[in-house]
């Protein structure tokens, strides 16, 4: 070793693991040990200028340093740094001390134009199909370790604060050693890196002399560092590498993004275990221990001083029998699951999600350079023609046009993002799917939350992506994720989609209530009707909606028993938005026959309420999937002598009530109108006046003219009936029986109506109004059309 | 959780640890304090008077006095006030007899092993006090299927043979979707990880698996072709999932209809299923 920190035979070069407290303990340790005049740091030169912010009363950790390339904010890399990251206690301990701090690794501009993955700062240790090595692995399957992690936090993590800087000579000589084995060990870039690092200490020992400088980089690159070559090798090596410009700046970082399962190359599994290992002054175990046990008592768990105790020995002797040198993270674990936790995973997931990982949330000073989230909008805004106005207005989208469909998934995405600059209003006049109104304000305070926002992502479409992803995973409620899978949708965040669908998913196989399930279902049907109108692709929602409406065929008979008056009415609304709903899936043949079965299954079933029943022989009617003669069957059994008249009532409101068509079907069908007469006539009287507000709620939905023609029907009396024509005789006004001629009269107008004419233009709403009767309600298309 | 071998883990520990795993206390409803601390020996008491002679020791109390571990096997069944004469014993590590104005001390190597099963329910729950003085273990159900599989089959085997069933050949399919359907059902999630699932009330075990799978060899072997097909198991495991009439029979519909009726080679099964549960 040519630069033994000890011997101060040259510039002090120490190796650390990226976020190990134990190395940055030690950096400190080395660092107060030889006073260097100058610290480089392995980190985008670009951030030089940046650097003196760190020493800023506004920054906390965990932060990082974010390049992008200017013009093309997605192409970004992000250097993050905790409290316990030893390069950020150099950079810290360089500017408390005066010392100039320098970063050295290979400039931002090269690094994006050669490598335009997004988020992988480091580069050198995403594991790429095996074919690069991690030497961190490799060190511990040599010392007969399974686990990389617990030999580093054996060997470096939990050594006692002896001497400063012993841990980095042995593993100065074991990176040698390795890269003597593997060579670069499939980092390719990681030549040219290091080159890069040679002529900037080179430089710097120049300038301050050789025992003034100090390196803080990856263990893996010492040996490189340390090697003797020629400049010109080195400048060989950088020479022809393709640029862009690139732009820093810092932004605020979160623990759970440190966290490895985050997808962030370097990570660590646990950095709030680490920041308290940093942060502890002394017995971390039993501090440790204390930690959980508060957090455990907020939660309403109890948990004594006597546990803690208990947990602390358990530890320790676990430890001891391991063969560790002190607990370490698994030890500390198993013995809170044992004795803190009754054995039992669920509070020990809190203290892994709490804890372990922790929820850190870093803060930036206010005056570090914009951050590209923000650039990126500024870039939209000028291509939209949508200028920041504090002053209120209104704006009218005609989402065909591909101008003001893109306004409005700006405006969409924004709102995801908490950025509230356009409040959609209701539209004027128009209820088309393609009209869209908002409000827009522009208030000042709007840029802070982008700056906020800026840490999902470095574009609004990459922010709202990921921010939608996160919501998702968060979310907790049915009714929360049917929603956010429709602003999805709205905001054209296809990549999102897929994990929202997920979580929904997920969700509606756990919720036990069928209610939320019906709820849900109309509103993802909806959101497939939207997903036509922009052409975005639904297949995923459409599989995920068939599922859902599956469960609800196994849940709801169930659920229809035994319900009261006002349960039975909210479930009736239920069932009627998941018919509809079915009959709009894709691919909904099979389904639509499980869902005729289950409406059968109910309209049948006694225990289930009778305006459920009713409702469901309806529906089954409408759809012709029930025989008339069936239906007058189901009738008659409803409305037989023994059903209470309550109930008899409640069935009737449910087949023929409401604004849906069932005073129609009563006078084109005298024979139900019969059965209803005849079972009214039966009712008792003391019973009459109970089903009376029910027959009237029933019956006075109807549209004047039914109403009046059901009178006529019923004074005429049932003799009439027995002829089964319909208006055979006796209305006035009316000849008897069919004037064909004149009936084929109207055929033109209907064929208008309900044929799509070429000549028509449905999508103008301003034709829909055209031909239409204001005296033609409903009840009158219905009836005709079915 | 019942039929996860906690007494075969007791009994081997008490055994690896102190040579030794005869000191149990068997826990029921009706174990008396006797059987935790002391008990007389009356012919002794009348004669001679209270001595130690007179005294009868329980295997708590032996294990202290000797150094070794003692078993108690089903903790939470025992009553209440009886499962509080443990507490001074472990806090304090000595058993007094304030008859004869003495305690027994406990011997270095005194350990205590107790099981129960936390599923149970309207059985003798543990005080917070008693609860801490125990380091508590759940015991896992088996991390793979195909650890699962491979004890399912085994202690089918061996039982059928105890129970004189004809051998039966061919049935590690079954024996796997048995196994397959336990452990999604249990995990609420499907092998492939892609579909939630709700989970039913009851425990679904190992030891559950085997039995519905030696009633199925038994129905095979008896009223069937001796082969284990999907028609002999459908009545165990529709009686092993659904415990509670209502909730659990919507769990299983889901799962028949959500998962069984789309999956590869599963039709049999699903056919019989779809008979069993009508």
């Amino acid at each position: 070793m040519t630069a033994a920190p000890d011997g101060r035979t040259g510039p002090l070069i120490l190796g650390v693991r990226h976020h190990g407290p134990g190395s940055a303990r030690a950096v400190r340790a080395a660092l107060e040990d030889r006073q260097p005049a100058c610290v480089l740091v392995e980190g985008p030169p670009e951030g030089d200028a940046l650097l003196p912010l760190a020493a800023d009363e506004a920054m906390r950790p965990p932060v990082a340093l974010l390049a992008h390339a200017v013009g093309d904010p997605g192409r970004a890399a992000f250097w993050p740094l905790a409290d316990f990251s030893p390069e950020w206690v150099a950079i810290r301990w360089a500017l408390d001390h005066k010392a100039a701090v320098r970063f050295i690794d290979l400039p931002a501009a090269h690094s994006l134009a050669l490598d335009p993955t997004w988020g992988d700062g480091e580069g050198d240790e995403v594991a790429d199909q095996g074919v690069r090595i991690d030497p961190i692995g490799v060190l511990a399957e040599t010392a007969g370790y399974d686990d990389p992690e617990r030999w580093w936090e054996d060997v470096i993590e939990h050594r006692g604060s002896g001497d400063a800087a012993s841990p980095f000579d042995a593993l100065a000589e074991a990176m040698g050693a390795l890269r003597e084995a593997y060579g670069h060990g499939g980092h390719q870039r990681d030549l040219v890196r290091e080159a890069h690092m040679r002529i900037q200490l080179r430089a710097a020992r120049k300038e301050f002399g050789d025992e003034d400088v100090a390196v803080v980089c990856g263990a893996w690159h010492v040996p490189a560092l340390t090697v003797r070559t020629g400049v010109t090798a080195d400048r060989a090596l950088l020479k022809g590498l393709p640029k862009v410009k690139a732009e820093t700046t810092w932004v605020p970082w979160t623990h759970r993004r440190l966290a490895r399962h985050s997808g962030y190359g370097a990570g660590i599994d646990s950095p709030g275990w680490y920041g308290h290992l940093f942060a502890a002054p002394d017995r971390p175990v039993e501090r440790w221990m204390t930690k959980v046990a508060g957090l455990l008592r907020d939660e309403d768990r109890p948990v004594s001083s006597a546990h803690v105790i208990e947990a602390v020995r358990l530890a320790e002797t676990l430890a001891t029998m391991r063969g560790r040198p002190l607990a370490g993270l698994g030890e500390t674990l198993d013995a809170v699951r044992a004795v803190m936790c009754d054995g039992s995973d669920v509070p020990l997931d809190l203290v892994r999600d709490r804890l372990i990982i922790g929820d850190v949330l870093g803060e930036v000073p206010p005056d570090a350079p914009a951050v590209p989230l923000q650039r990126d909008l500024t870039g939209l805004q000028r291509s939209l023609r949508l200028k920041p106005e504090a002053l209120e207005k209104e704006l009218d989208l005609d989402l065909r046009k591909e101008m003001d469909a893109a306004r409005s998934r700006l405006l969409l995405r924004l709102r995801l993002l908490g950025v509230g600059w356009g409040e959609p209003s209701a539209g004027r006049g128009s209820t088309g799917t393609f009209r869209e109104s908002w409000r827009l304000r522009w208030e000042p305070e709007l840029h802070v939350k982008i700056a906020e926002a800026g840490a999902w992502g470095t574009t609004v479409l990459s922010a709202a992506t990921a921010k939608a992803a996160s919501d998702a995973a968060s979310a907790t409620a049915l009714a929360d994720i049917t929603a956010l899978a429709e602003r999805c949708l709205l905001a054209e965040l296809t990549e999102a989609l897929p994990v929202v669908m997920r979580a929904l998913a997920d969700l509606a196989a756990l919720d036990t209530d069928v209610g939320h399930l019906a709820q849900a279902l109309p509103a993802l049907a909806r959101s497939l009707r939207y997903g036509d109108v922009r052409s975005t692709d639904t297949a995923a929602l459409g599989e995920v909606a068939a599922g859902l409406a599956e469960r609800i065929c196994v849940g709801l008979p169930p659920a229809c028993t035994g319900l009261d008056t006002d349960a039975a009415a909210e479930m009736r609304g239920h069932l009627e938005g998941v018919h509809t709903a079915v009959g709009l899936l894709p691919d909904g043949e099979g389904l639509a026959v499980r869902w005729g079965a289950v409406l059968r299954g109910l309209a049948g079933r006694d225990s289930v309420p009778g305006l459920i029943r009713g409702r469901a022989a309806r529906l089954l009617l409408d759809d012709g999937r029930l025989a008339e003669d069936e239906a007058a069957r189901l009738m008659g059994l409803a409305l037989s002598p023994g059903t209470p008249p309550g109930e008899a009532a409640a069935w009737i409101e449910g087949f023929v009530g409401g604004a849906s068509g069932g005073g129609m079907l009563l006078v084109h069908d005298e024979r139900l109108l019969g059965l209803v007469d005849a079972w009214l006539t039966g009712v008792h009287a003391h019973a009459f006046t109970d089903v009376l507000p029910l027959l009237r709620r029933t019956f006075s939905s109807y549209e004047p003219g039914v109403r009046r023609t059901l009178g006529e029907l019923v004074a005429r009396g049932p003799a009439a009936g027995a002829g089964s024509a319909p208006t055979s005789a006796g209305v006035p006004g009316f000849g008897p029986g069919l004037d064909e001629e004149r009936a084929d009269g109207v055929l033109p107008v209907l064929r208008l109506l309900l044929d799509t004419d070429p000549d028509t233009d449905p999508d103008t709403d301003d034709d829909m109004d055209l031909g239409m009767d204001p005296d033609m309600d409903d009840d009158d298309l219905v009836g005709v059309g079915r | 959780m019942p039929g996860t071998a906690k007494t075969w883990v007791s009994e081997h520990l008490a055994a690896a640890v102190s040579g030794d795993s005869t000191l149990l206390v068997q826990g029921t409803a009706g174990t008396p304090e006797e059987a935790i601390r002391y008990g007389w020996n009356y012919a002794q008491l009348l004669a001679h008077g209270p001595s130690r002679d007179a005294l009868v020791p329980s295997p708590v109390m032996r294990a202290m006095a000797e150094g070794m571990t003692a078993r108690v096997e089903e903790l939470t069944r025992i009553p209440a006030d009886v499962q509080d004469t443990l507490i001074t014993i472990l806090s304090e590590k000595t058993l007094p007899i304030p008859e004869l104005g003495q305690e027994v001390q406990a011997v270095r190597g005194f350990n205590l092993i107790a099981t129960a099963n936390d599923r149970d329910r309207g059985v003798n729950d543990l005080s917070s006090a008693l609860r801490r003085r125990f380091n508590t273990v759940v015991l896992p159900l088996p991390a793979t299927p195909d650890a699962e599989v491979d004890i399912v089959s085994r202690r089918v085997d061996q039982l059928g043979r105890s129970l004189d069933l004809p051998a039966a050949p061919e049935g590690t399919d079954e024996i796997r979707r048995v196994v397959t359907v336990f452990r999604e059902l249990r995990d609420g999630i499907t092998t492939d990880g892609r579909t939630k699932l709700k989970s039913p009330s009851g425990t679904l075990s190992t030891a559950e698996a085997i039995s519905v799978v030696t009633n199925g060899l038994a129905l095979a072997a008896h009223f069937g072709d001796g082969v284990l097909r999907p028609d002999d198991v459908a009545a165990g495991i529709l009686g092993a999932v659904v415990r509670d009439p209502a909730a659990d029979r919507v769990v299983w519909q889901e799962y028949l209809e959500t998962v069984v009726r789309e999956r590869d080679g599963w039709k049999d099964f699903y056919r019989a299923c779809r008979e069993v549960s009508a």
